[in-house]
């Protein structure tokens, strides 16, 4: 579709913030989702709803428990892998690629 | 835009199209109040409200019950799973690829484009540094720094 001498790009022009997220198509993101939740995994699709569809999924869940007797707070993590799912957007805080060596 | 229109419209350029497959197939869905339900969906729309069969509706607490028709709202919708026999990456290329058209491109973008190369490439090489611990990172701000500009 190159017409009129305008370069085209393909897949890498970036004209506004989900493009960036292109960027990160079939590649491993991390995602903050509300209820402190968040997911790892592999980034098939997504659309401007910041749904999306990932594959090989970690889930983790943190909760906050208050022991009965110290009355400390325990922060309790629960991790459950997913082969694919389906992320409705409306959950999403943010997204961003995952930190190497794990520290995230 | 009718509202028809807009329901076509919505289903050809956001990924409910994908949940729409699943029509027919038995999978799971977790609702925003942490309960889950796994069924065999009947039918989504454009809003991914969503009609299941035979379902079983588990709570937040554990408890199961078993419902015959189920119907939620697409917007209590957290996750859904996507069953291990069914092609989803099929279905993307199919429905969704198509939609990714290459773009023209002014000048603006252009630059635009040039600036989130260098802040990707800079967030790269933050990460790198950080991994290896590099001693000389300190003075090699400055200079790298330079060579961004350009």
């Amino acid at each position: 579709m190159a017409e009129d001498g305008e370069p085209t790009i393909g897949t890498m022009a970036v004209e506004e913030p989900l493009d960036l997220i292109r960027l990160s198509l079939d590649e491993r993101i991390y995602v903050k989702m509300r209820n402190e939740r968040e997911l790892r995994g592999r980034l098939h699709a997504y659309d401007q709803h910041l749904n999306m569809i990932l594959g090989d999924v970690e889930e983790t869940v943190t909760s906050v428990e208050v022991d009965d007797e110290t009355f400390e707070e325990v922060y309790k993590t629960t991790r459950r892998n997913i082969p694919m799912l389906f992320v409705r957007g409306d959950g999403v805080i943010l997204v961003a690629p995952p930190m190497r060596g794990g520290g995230m | 835009m009718g509202i028809h229109a807009r329901s076509r419209h919505r289903e050809l350029n956001t990924l409910t199209c994908l949940v729409m497959k699943l029509e027919g197939w038995k999978t799971t869905v977790e609702l925003q109040n942490d309960a889950y339900v796994s069924g065999l969906v009947i039918e989504v729309d454009a809003k991914m409200n969503m009609q299941m069969k035979d379902a079983w509706y588990t709570d937040g607490n554990g408890r199961t019950i078993r419902l015959d028709l189920f119907h939620v709202r697409g917007r209590k919708i957290r996750y859904v799973h996507i069953p291990d026999k069914m092609d989803m990456m099929e279905a993307i290329r199919e429905r969704v690829a198509p939609l990714v058209r290459h773009r023209k491109v002014g000048k603006k973008s252009h630059i635009a484009l040039k600036r989130t190369e260098q802040t990707v490439r800079r967030f790269y090489r933050q990460q790198e540094g950080e991994h290896h611990q590099q001693p000389q990172q300190g003075e090699a701000g400055p200079s790298g720094h330079q060579t961004l500009l350009h």
